[in-house]
């Protein structure tokens, strides 16, 4: 599988945030979208996810258009948002409910995406009694419960202990290695660690560079 | 599949905010009746006589044609009922709570008046009852001083003169059926005028237009005890669910369609027993049936203001202010729509305009299928607010979501 983002354009009023972005990604590969606040990180992966609509551009998976093809986009596309896209006051399971049917619930509970999550262990607490780890989980299972192949993830670990970081990056992990697409932003070091590709965003295009293991000298080309 | 879930979901989560917005319209239906119960007594009470007692002298003629002047002046003012009594009887009816006061008018009190020797009435009166004093002494002096003192005095002045100046007839006879006749037919001003009451500006009686705007007021206020589940409005789950493939159209339908369910099962529940306990006081005090037409029109009226309620919700960012907003907008609604200050009041142009507004609509569909008259107007006017509250919703959802949701 392989996927080509091109050209993708975005404006709010007249500020231009993404000028013709364009890169693409095989599977198995995970690319980390990296830049400074407000560059247009989470904007671009809300228009690849169909949350917004892009100016101009195409997202190209085997062949087939998925600005177009909405259907086939919700098929292979999870994305979980940066925020925390679940009901505060229900329980984990009844988020859960909103997303999988029956026996797709009780099978990834039983040997599943669920189970690996760890989210079988804190089904009925509610959400706002939730830590935050435990909350970024359950917004993940939320994410990918159509098994998507291409995972879409904005600042998965941000504000997470390194326990839930580390699950999480395992999850990440596994994911590339049964042949899946990850786009992630982040902030965080291990996580571009996973990044097979790195690309910055500035002025609006990306640009792909190179980790070298510092943080630092990545943010100078910020 | 997924609405219906997203919908069942949100039912789910609604249903917490049950007990504040049973609270809350148990509060403005208690403040309501006893607004309202305290109107309906003060309106009895204007209607109901205020006991007084004159004690003096029967054999007085100008103390009979005072009382006779009393009697007849007081049924046009302040509703005083007057009888002659002695002071052992009065005092006895005043402890037993017949009379408000009793009045000692000393003997020759009238007579040593007309020489400009006005003595002093003795007021009696009950602890319970002293704030009716002033009013009842302010009453009966100036009662006695137009009519006793100065009317009487130029009566009898003219009497005296005639005796005066044609000596041997009894002018003295004749000028007491002449004060008695002036007292009967001059002084009886509730001969002179007729009580007519005069209409709202919709065609029915003040009772039933304050019961009316009452109720809008409460149905459109009690939704602020949903803040607390409205405000947590959840821009990423917004985000997810559009990605999903549900777009922000039907992830308001089905937030809206949960917020009026529930609201509709609070307002139910307590119209109900309103409704059970005291349907007959409120039918006889508004003075028709509730029928069904008229329970289905609060509901319809609650539609639009589940609708508003949400709009309010998606414009504003947290509780306080998401709260604050609908307070002061249900406040305004209704005070310009009639619900809370007689719309008779206000200008022509904007008596008219207030039958637009949802708020005056609403008033006005539940005015008439009370009295049974045309609503299909207002059902059009609200329908058109309820679409427009729900396309205002999904644009200040799609304008919010196209800037990044608020989490750029």
């Amino acid at each position: 599988m392989e996927i080509i983002i091109e050209n993708i354009k975005k404006k709010y009023g007249k500020k231009v945030v993404l000028d013709g972005v364009t890169f693409s990604a095989r599977g198995g590969e995970c690319i980390g979208i990296v830049g400074a606040n407000g560059c247009g990180k989470s904007t671009l992966l809300s228009i690849l996810a169909g949350v917004q609509r892009a100016d101009d551009g195409s997202f190209i998976c085997d062949g087939a258009d998925l600005f177009h093809a909405k259907e086939k986009r919700r098929e292979l596309v999870g994305y979980v948002p940066q925020g925390t896209p679940l009901l505060y006051e229900l329980t984990a399971l009844d988020n859960l409910k909103l997303w999988y049917d029956k026996k797709a619930l009780s099978d990834s509970l039983e040997d599943g995406m669920l189970k690996k999550l760890g989210i079988d262990e804190f089904l009925k607490i509610p959400v706002c009694k939730m830590s935050g780890g435990m909350k970024k989980r359950l917004s993940i299972g939320c994410g990918v419960a159509s098994s998507p192949e291409i995972l879409i993830l904005d600042e998965p670990t941000a504000a997470l202990d390194l326990i839930c970081k580390a699950q999480i990056s395992e999850f990440i992990a596994e994911h590339k290695n049964s042949g899946g697409i990850v786009l992630l932003t982040t902030h965080d070091e291990s996580e571009l660690k996973l990044c097979d590709k790195i690309y910055v965003i500035k002025d609006g295009k990306a640009m792909e560079c190179v980790y070298s293991g510092s943080s630092v000298a990545l943010a100078e080309r910020f | 599949m997924r609405k219906t879930l997203y919908f069942s979901l949100l039912l789910k989560k609604y249903v917490r905010a049950l007990p504040a917005l049973l609270a809350i319209v148990l509060v403005l239906l208690f403040c309501a009746f006893f607004s309202i119960s305290f109107f309906q007594q003060s309106e009895n009470e204007k209607n109901s006589k205020i006991e007084i007692a004159i004690v003096g002298d029967p054999a007085d003629s100008y103390l009979s044609i005072g009382m006779a002047a009393l009697k007849n002046f007081d049924s046009s003012r302040f509703a005083i009922s007057i009888d002659m009594m002695d002071e052992d009887e009065a005092e006895k009816a005043l402890l037993d709570g017949i009379l408000t006061a009793y009045i000692v008018v000393p003997e020759d009190f009238v007579l040593n008046a007309f020489h400009g020797d006005v003595g002093k009435l003795k007021y009696v009166t009950r602890h319970g009852s002293a704030m009716m004093g002033d009013f009842v002494k302010e009453e009966i002096l100036n009662v006695i001083s137009v009519i006793l003192v100065e009317s009487q005095r130029g009566v009898y002045a003219s009497g005296e003169l005639a005796e005066e100046l044609i000596p041997g007839r009894k002018y003295g006879e004749v000028t007491d059926l002449a004060a008695l006749e002036y007292v009967n037919l001059i002084l009886e001003r509730n001969k002179i005028f007729v009580i007519e009451t005069v209409e709202t500006v919709d065609g029915i009686g003040m009772m039933q237009s304050i019961f009316c705007g009452a109720l809008v007021f409460i149905i459109l206020l009690f939704g602020i005890g949903a803040s607390g589940v409205l405000s947590s409005r959840n821009d990423s789950l917004s985000m997810l669910l559009r990605s999903g493939g549900m777009g922000y159209f039907r992830q308001v339908i089905c937030e809206y369609f949960a917020l009026f369910a529930v609201m509709s099962l609070a307002f139910a529940i307590m119209l109900g027993g309103a409704a059970l306990f005291l349907g007959e006081e409120i039918s006889s005090f508004i003075g028709y049936e509730m029928g069904i037409d008229f329970y289905v029109s609060v509901f319809l009226s609650l539609a639009v203001f589940a609708a508003l309620l949400l709009l309010v919700f998606e414009m504003t960012d947290g509780i306080m202010a998401g709260a604050l907003t609908h307070f002061f907008a249900s406040l305004v609604l209704c005070y310009f729509s009639g619900c809370l200050y007689p719309i008779s009041f206000f200008p022509v142009v904007l008596q008219k305009a207030s039958l637009f507004t949802p708020t005056g609509c609403a008033r006005g569909l539940l005015i008439n299928s009370l009295t049974g008259d045309e609503i299909k107007t207002h059902l059009f006017i609200l329908a058109i607010y309820l679409f427009l509250f729900i396309a205002l919703c999904v644009l200040f959802r799609y304008r919010r979501m196209a800037k990044g949701g608020g989490e750029e």
